[in-house]
């Protein structure tokens, strides 16, 4: 690389190098046909986007710590991850660098940059809220460290919490990835990354609600948020209500649980066992006393679990009751592929990713019913972490957490 | 074809049940700006005319009829370079896509027989945020003052370096294996405060500091010699015997390094791009650990690795000041800011932290600072590229 690069810049054979990089800059000019997705996702709004946005085909949920030196660094951190938000959720050609500076853009999305459906959610941890920046006394009131539930398998190893959540989310894989090279070049010295993890969707199979890697339609009850009434209720934080400081208006808690799914044991289980450990047809998705995946569990009508066990998983995630219906979660989460465990497994899972206006009376909630449930034996939750997805920019000079600090 | 695949795409988003409000249509992309054709030939760099143009993107499309290459500049009236083709051959036509802003430009070519040439006047009228302020061009020989002052820093250092590669030899020789580890430690850093990022030292290099990861055998490799070859014997429990021939043969290179040293020519334009490349070495193998052989010395390493590139930063600072003053005071800055996160890292025998044994917000800061230097840093190539008669 160094050979190569000296010659590049200096050597006799500046020429050859040099026009053939140019001929292919040319070439993909003239001929590049429309982006691989021409849709742009609005940045600005009371909300972040990326939240009730449809999911994405691909995703990288990567964890920073703030190293910035000061409150006022912190700011300058949150003001340039806004601007290259807005930049790359819009797309454009970026301004074009001399040809002996270093790039103003990576690159690997062509010289015009698609946006190709990308959203970048930003969110909080608790330990931002440490003594560093002065802003303990901002936390967001049921903003706290992921605690460790009786379930999980956490080590010292295990990637989790993080001063800040960076999830992107787009219609392709390389511009996921370009999103964050940028973000992390231009903030270098503010935010360090501590973990990330990569999703990518399912598709349909055959139709309906994309199927997790337990072979199970995931996600088919998920609140409607498109409902403003229910994305008021379930959704977005409430600023001044509940304990809440005001500016937690319109953002929303966070959950990512990286769920390690042991498929090999679970392929070596009956469906029929599977569909009971779920409480759903395997096929169809739908509820083991229905026959469509939007058919409603009657609950009522099976008190004893003959029909949908007691324990199964759906039941006791949405046991479909006016005292549960305030701690429906919406879901957002995306399949992961880590490569392999140590005797040869496939180390695959779920991003499991939620969000909710609160993460005590939401997420925990469900989390204590599921305790101990059967499912338990063939899933490791192995990190992530709890946050608090910032509200959203609407004005142009505005700038995330611009409430915060 | 670009509006089908936009409707198709928001008809996806529909069917799936997105908050349909949240999504607007593609805008077209940014415009890449006019396309102006730059015609250059023996006599001509572009038009005498000259041209006049809207603040904004453009891309010139220099075609060349010139013999051989042609270097091709276009220069602000302040007499700084703001884009450049650095070798237009014969024949050859090349797009030079830049932004330009309110004011004065011309174009300048340096031909193969160093004739320079200059265009008419080009008029910009409006403003365009973001044009390049451009470089202010730097002959060849600029250069040659901080090479002369590198060859002679390292040529006054490597006597150290042999006396303290002497030492560990000495204390092999007399099965002193504590005073060797210690000893091992300051010779490996003299060495390393060079700077000799990208086998600057030649094959020297190689043999006085080579890692194991390209042999075949890995550590196990014979013929592996110099620091890290003596590092994994000194700290994986060999006996002073068995070191000794590495020792010798560390010390024979070193002898080799300064009776060739004078004869090594140094490319004045090696220079800035070691300002860069000494700390993406010290990033890639000293902050990883990766270049850790058993003494867990890599944030030593890293901080050797920060005094060499002070050295040369201080080398460069005369140029930088005119040319990139504000490049110049932040790598200073960022550069003190690493070495002070590394020295806390430093005990007070000499000794320092391994990098396994960082803690995780230590680590993050010298990482995260590492990084920040080095994307100020690698401004400095540019700056300091050769641009003569520009």
């Amino acid at each position: 690389m160094p050979a190569g690069r000296r010659d590049f810049l200096r050597g006799a054979a500046v020429t050859a190098v040099g026009a053939a990089a140019f001929a292919s800059v040319r070439l993909a000019t003239q001929d590049s046909p429309a982006s691989p997705s021409g849709r742009v996702i609005e940045f600005a709004g009371a909300n972040q986007a990326g939240i009730s946005t449809a999911q994405q085909q691909a995703a990288s949920f990567v964890s920073f710590d703030v190293i910035a030196g000061s409150p006022a660094e912190l700011r300058g951190l949150l003001k340039t991850l806004t601007g290259r938000i807005r930049f790359l959720t819009a797309g454009g050609r970026p301004a074009a660098a001399d040809v002996q500076a270093i790039p103003a853009d990576s690159g690997t999305l062509g010289p015009v940059v698609p946006a190709d459906g990308l959203t970048v959610t930003v969110g909080v941890g608790a330990s931002l809220f440490d003594g560093r920046y002065g802003l303990a006394a901002r936390k967001p009131a049921y903003l706290a460290p992921m605690p460790v539930f009786p379930d999980d398998h956490i080590t010292a190893a295990s990637p989790l919490h993080g001063d800040l959540s960076v999830q992107i989310c787009a219609d392709s894989r390389d511009t996921v990835m370009h999103a964050l090279r940028d973000i992390a070049k231009h903030t270098r010295g503010g935010m360090q990354a501590r973990w990330k993890i990569d999703g990518f969707m399912a598709q349909p199979r055959p139709s309906g609600t994309p199927r997790n890697q337990l072979g199970f339609k995931d996600g088919i009850a998920n609140p409607d948020v498109a409902s403003p009434a229910v994305a008021d209720a379930l959704l977005w934080a409430r600023g001044g209500q509940g304990g809440e400081p005001a500016w937690v208006e319109g953002g929303s808690y966070q959950v990512i649980r990286i769920i390690r799914m042991l498929v090999e044991f679970w392929d070596r289980v009956s469906v029929q066992e599977q569909q009971q450990m779920f409480g759903r047809y395997r096929d169809s998705g739908a509820p083991l006393d229905g026959t469509l995946e939007s058919d409603i569990p009657d609950y009522k009508a099976d008190p004893n679990g003959l029909i949908i066990p007691l324990d199964a998983h759906i039941r006791l995630a949405n046991p479909r009751t006016s005292s549960t219906a305030s701690s429906r979660i919406l879901r957002r989460g995306y399949n992961y592929d880590r490569g392999l465990d140590p005797v040869g497994d496939l180390d695959v899972g779920l991003v499991f990713c939620c969000y909710q206006q609160n993460v005590v009376r939401q997420f925990e909630a469900v989390q204590g019913r599921l305790a101990g449930e059967p499912l338990v034996d063939y899933i490791q939750p192995t990190g992530g972490g709890y946050f608090f997805a910032l509200p959203g920019v609407r004005q142009p000079g505005d700038y995330l957490g611009s409430g915060l600090c | 074809m670009r509006s089908l695949v936009t409707v198709a795409c928001a008809v996806v988003a529909a069917g799936i049940g997105a908050g349909a409000a949240l999504f607007t249509t593609s805008a077209a992309p940014a415009a890449a700006g006019p396309t102006v054709p730059v015609a250059i030939s023996a006599s001509s760099c572009g038009t005498s005319a000259g041209w006049q143009l809207t603040a904004g993107a453009v891309t010139f499309e220099v075609s060349s009829a010139a013999p051989g290459y042609t270097s091709v500049y276009l220069v602000s009236a302040a007499g700084d370079v703001t884009a450049e083709l650095p070798s237009i051959g014969q024949g050859r036509t090349e797009p030079l896509p830049t932004t330009v802003t309110g004011g004065h430009y011309a174009f300048r070519c340096v031909l193969t027989d160093a004739t320079v040439l200059a265009s008419g006047p080009l008029q910009v009228t409006g403003m365009a945020p973001g044009a390049p302020s451009g470089y202010r061009p730097m002959p060849d020989l600029a250069l040659a003052g901080a090479v002369r002052g590198y060859t002679a820093w390292v040529a006054a250092r490597l006597p150290g370096l042999l006396s303290a590669s002497r030492r560990l030899d000495a204390d092999i020789a007399r099965g002193d294996l504590p005073a060797a580890r210690s000893d091992w430690l300051a010779a490996h850093l003299d060495y390393e405060r060079l700077g000799a990022a990208y086998n600057a030292f030649g094959d020297f290099d190689g043999e006085i500091d080579g890692m194991a990861g390209g042999l075949p055998e890995g550590t196990a490799t014979p013929g592996w010699t110099g620091f890290f070859a003596i590092e994994h014997a000194l700290w994986g429990g060999q006996r002073a015997a068995a070191v000794r021939p590495l020792t010798r043969q560390l010390v024979a290179a070193v002898g080799g390094l300064i009776a060739d040293f004078p004869s090594e020519e140094i490319d004045p334009g090696d220079l800035p791009l070691r300002a860069h490349e000494i700390m993406e070495n010290a990033l890639e193998f000293q902050l990883t650990g990766a270049a850790d052989y058993g003494s867990g010395s890599t944030l030593g390493t890293a901080y050797a690795n920060t005094q060499g590139t002070a050295e040369i930063l201080g080398l460069l600072a005369p140029l930088l000041q005119t040319d990139g003053p504000g490049v110049l005071a932040a790598a200073r800055q960022r550069l003190a800011a690493l070495q002070a996160d590394l020295l806390a890292q430093r005990a007070g025998d000499g000794s320092w932290t391994s990098v396994a044994a960082l803690s995780a917000t230590a680590r993050e800061r010298i990482d995260g600072a590492a990084g920040s230097l080095l994307e100020t840093l690698a401004q400095i190539p540019g700056i300091l590229t050769p641009r003569d008669g520009a």
